[in-house]
């Protein structure tokens, strides 16, 4: 598309207008300024008021911008986190073949990541939140066009926030369910492995968050120790068959802690939501007191207008009265 | 050639270049220029937070930057010389959407004390982006040289014309209608103005030169009179669009929300793909609009576990969207076929297609009067087809009878049936340019009998086509006539042109940008764009003739 820009050309006639030599300072100008003209402002002399005009340009930031700022950074945070969760996720998916201790690495750092990211969706949201309530602080003092901008800002933020989550939770989701669809491949027509996939598929489903990652470890090692199953039931001596046994009551064992972890994982999650609700019973009580005064002012006007009635009639009718007694 | 993301491009440099926190300052005209191409959501994501008019009375806010879009006409620029002076903002970033006068430039510099303003560019965005391919200037009373205000008018739609070419980057050949004296006198200024603004007309010379046509409306009188039947046509026809809006609160029974509604193929799916359905495909889409969201709302009733009310969640705020979007087209949809019946359209229309498009005076007058003497036609379809049949049977002599059936109809308006003659007078055969009813000659008479014989009609509610089409079929095949159709400059071009602008002096319709969009999909190696003074329906249409005949004094 064609343009044609005249800022030079502008910027030429606007310091030939004002002085020879263009000034780039702020206090320089200042000076300048006041010499050349007189500032027909009412308030205060010349040189004055352009030195408050000029600090009102330096004065930059109110305090709900920095929050806007932060809120920004924190989403720039989020996101290299989530990029990063998502290449070892990948990672773990791989089939892989023993090394025990890298895998259990793996499982930490992806939990620990969920956990951060989780952190800072809670971080970015209490700035947004920061925003919002700075808007209904002061009603009187403040311009409605500064809260409009207030209001803009929260709701491009808290826009860009919910996007970003409900990616977020999609990317989960896909790898909870590849992780499950590799764990339940594997499993053939065993009674100790069809007990397994129930707890995999039912924890996933209850994390609102992204605590989901942490319950498929369980799964995946799970797999792991299925396969050195299938390789020693075969080999049919007792001392091999007490070992099975062994290891079963340890798989056992393992089954039970897992299990625990995904309780304590629902519990959480149940908190968040009573939270959640909480959150919600407030605004709407919040809204129902408006709803109330509202009500009260209506009614408050119905009676006033039905007494202004009344008081027409009676002034039309003396009017008449006056009328005839005239 | 994409007139909307041309508009779309220049917003976006003038937003995204700044960064922080911004305010849009805006005139009434760039406002309505903007709303069409952008939604304000998008415009949020740019961090533009207020949206403010430059001639209402705003807050000073020394910690945003100020972006301004305005047209530069000297009231713009009184505003913004008294801001200047004492600047509510930061920062301030210039836009203006046409050629800035140097004198105004001085002004704006010399008001100029603080420095504030930090740039200052003209983006040349000065019309409303319609469709991808239909543009308006929203210009009324322009019809006509004896239009009272045809001087404000030609410089406005000179402007509009020259930032369209700007937008899509054309320097084209101008080819103008040789009858109309309006088209020529724009023709010659357009040559002037590319000469005058060489530096930003300077673009490379593609291997097939563009070309702009340019058309006036008395050409083809016949087009807006007609009732449409696709979508966007018939909206506009029935309830009127205007900037992408529609004015539904004189339906019965409307909800709140929807007494204005958007009509923007950019940010409407199913819009956009049913724009130019007509009516009976049309129901049938919508139809299954509503199955699909029935559907869509059915499974989110079946809420049973945590899983499911997760999905539902993820998946509401689209849910939502939809929901608004079904409600909006079904409620336009309804009192469409509402009007449809209650004006008994789908026969006038027949008989208004019938002379339109054939040649049968004695047939075509025995319906006239048959449907003039009917009580549940309302007066101005009466007018219409009276109208239609003066254009097509002006010669034959009884005119003056059809007027008289008007005035002896029940809700008779005097002042609407001077129209009659004022039609003829306007767009009459002795002042048309091209062949509107293929009667001109032998040959064209023959070929349209032939041609209605062979091919029949697959649908009488459109057979109509505009003269346009008829227009662009001679451009495909390169044979559209210098007689008909001067070149502005003698004749230099031999080739067909790829990249075709006809700009409609007098207004366009929506049929015609139909016809456009038809065409661009047929011929692949061409690409058409339609722009117009306005877009009109039939009752804007009458009513500017009615204006021209009453404030002007018609030879």
């Amino acid at each position: 598309m064609a343009v044609r820009v005249l800022t030079s050309t502008y910027v030429d006639k606007r310091s030939h207008h004002y002085h020879p030599t263009p000034s780039l300072s702020g206090a320089k100008h200042n000076t300048t300024v006041s010499q050349a003209r007189p500032y027909p402002h009412g308030d205060g002399s010349g040189s004055m008021a352009i030195d408050r005009q000029h600090h009102h340009h330096e004065k930059k930031t109110p305090s709900w911008q920095f929050h806007v700022d932060a809120a920004k950074q924190t989403m720039t945070r989020i996101n290299n986190k989530i990029q990063e969760l998502d290449a070892i996720q990948r990672k773990h998916l791989l089939p892989r073949f023993g090394g025990e201790r890298e895998i259990a690495d793996e499982e930490r750092s992806i939990q620990r990541l969920s956990l951060d990211i989780s952190d800072l969706f809670r971080e970015c949201h209490k700035h947004i939140t920061n925003i919002n309530s700075s808007i209904n602080v002061d009603t009187k003092m403040e311009p409605s066009s500064h809260k409009i901008v207030k209001k803009n800002a929260a709701a491009d933020l808290a826009i860009q926030l919910q996007e970003m989550s409900i990616m977020y939770r999609k990317q989960q989701t896909k790898y909870v369910n590849a992780i499950q669809q590799k764990s339940s491949s594997s499993y053939k027509a065993k009674i100790i492995p069809s007990s397994l996939p129930p707890s995999s598929s039912s924890s996933p489903s209850v994390s609102l968050s992204s605590k989901a990652s942490t319950t498929t470890p369980a799964a995946k090692s799970a797999f792991v120790d299925l396969d050195s199953i299938d390789e020693t039931s075969p080999t049919n001596t007792s001392s091999l068959r007490q070992q099975q046994l062994f290891q079963t009551a340890q798989i056992y064992s393992k089954e039970i802690d897992r299990r625990d972890q995904d309780i304590q994982l629902i519990a959480t999650s149940i908190n968040d939501l009573a939270v959640l609700f909480n959150d919600l019973a407030l605004l709407t009580h919040e809204q129902g007191a408006m709803l109330d005064v509202i009500e009260d002012n209506i009614e408050k006007t119905d009676q006033h207008t039905s007494k202004a009635l009344d008081e027409l009639r009676e002034a039309d009718h003396e009017q008449k009265k006056m009328c005839i007694i005239q | 050639m994409n007139v909307i993301v041309a508009v779309q491009d220049y917003i976006n440099r003038m937003v995204g270049t700044v960064p922080g926190i911004k305010v849009l300052i805006m005139d009434n005209e760039t406002a309505g220029m903007i709303s069409m191409v952008f939604p304000q959501s998008a415009i949020l994501q740019k961090e533009v937070f207020l949206f403010e008019k430059i001639d209402q009375k705003r807050e000073s806010m020394n910690h945003l930057k100020a972006i301004v879009f305005l047209r530069p006409t000297p009231e713009n620029i009184a505003h913004l010389v008294a801001e200047l002076r004492q600047p509510k903002y930061g920062e301030y970033h210039l836009f203006f959407s046409n050629t800035l006068k140097n004198i105004l430039l001085d002004e704006l510099a010399q008001a100029d004390e603080h420095e504030v303003v930090k740039e200052v560019q003209e983006f040349f965005a000065d019309y409303y982006a319609v469709n991808t391919d239909l543009a308006s200037l929203n210009l009324d009373e322009a019809m006509t040289l004896s239009s009272p205000s045809w001087h404000a008018s030609q410089e406005r739609m000179l402007e509009g014309l020259s930032s369209v070419l700007l937008s899509l980057k054309k320097r084209p050949f101008v080819r103008y209608s040789r009858q109309s004296e309006a088209t020529h006198r724009i023709a010659q200024e357009l040559g002037r103005r590319f000469s005058q603004e060489n530096d930003v007309f300077d673009f490379r010379k593609p291997d097939s030169p563009p070309l702009l046509l340019l058309m006036d409306r008395r050409d083809d009188p016949v087009t807006p009179l007609l009732h449409q039947w696709t979508y966007q046509a018939m909206v506009h026809e029935l309830l009127g669009i205007r900037n992408n809006r529609v004015d539904m609160s004189k339906v019965p029974g409307i909800r709140d929300e929807l007494k204005t509604t958007i009509m923007a193929p950019d940010s409407d799916q199913f819009y956009k793909e049913s724009m130019y359905k007509n009516f009976g495909d049309l129901g049938a889409a919508i139809k299954d609009l509503v199955d699909e969201f029935q559907s869509k709302s059915k499974s989110n009733q079946n809420i049973q576990s945590i899983d499911d009310m997760k999905q539902f969640v993820e998946n509401y705020p689209e849910f939502r969207k939809m929901s608004g979007n079904v409600s909006k087209h079904v409620a336009v949809m309804s009192e469409l076929s509402r009007l449809v019946d209650r004006y008994r359209l789908l026969e006038v229309s027949e008989l208004q297609q019938e002379l339109a498009c054939n040649h049968d005076h004695n047939l075509a007058f025995k319906n006239l009067e048959q449907l003039m003497i009917r009580r549940d036609i309302d007066f101005r379809d009466k007018l219409r087809l009276v109208l239609l049949y003066a254009i097509r049977y002006e010669d034959a002599g009884r005119v003056p009878e059809a007027q008289d059936m008007l005035r002896r109809c029940d809700d008779a308006n005097p002042d609407k049936i001077a129209l009659v003659p004022a039609i003829l007078e306007y767009a009459g055969r002795a002042v048309r340019t091209g062949d509107l009813l293929g009667n001109k000659t032998i040959l064209s008479i023959a070929r349209s009998t032939v041609k209605r014989g062979l091919t029949g009609v697959t649908n009488i509610y459109t057979q109509h086509k505009p003269l346009l089409h008829e227009v662009l079929q001679d451009l495909a095949r390169n044979r559209l006539k210098d007689q008909v159709y001067p070149f502005l400059i003698g004749q230099p071009v031999k080739d067909r042109p790829q990249d075709v602008i006809v700009f409609f002096i007098g207004g366009a319709t929506y049929e015609e940008a139909l016809t456009v969009s038809e065409f661009n999909l047929a011929n692949p190696g061409m690409r058409v764009v339609l722009a117009g003074t306005t877009i009109h329906n039939s009752e804007t249409f009458l009513q500017e003739l009615l204006q021209l005949k009453q404030k002007s004094a018609l030879r």
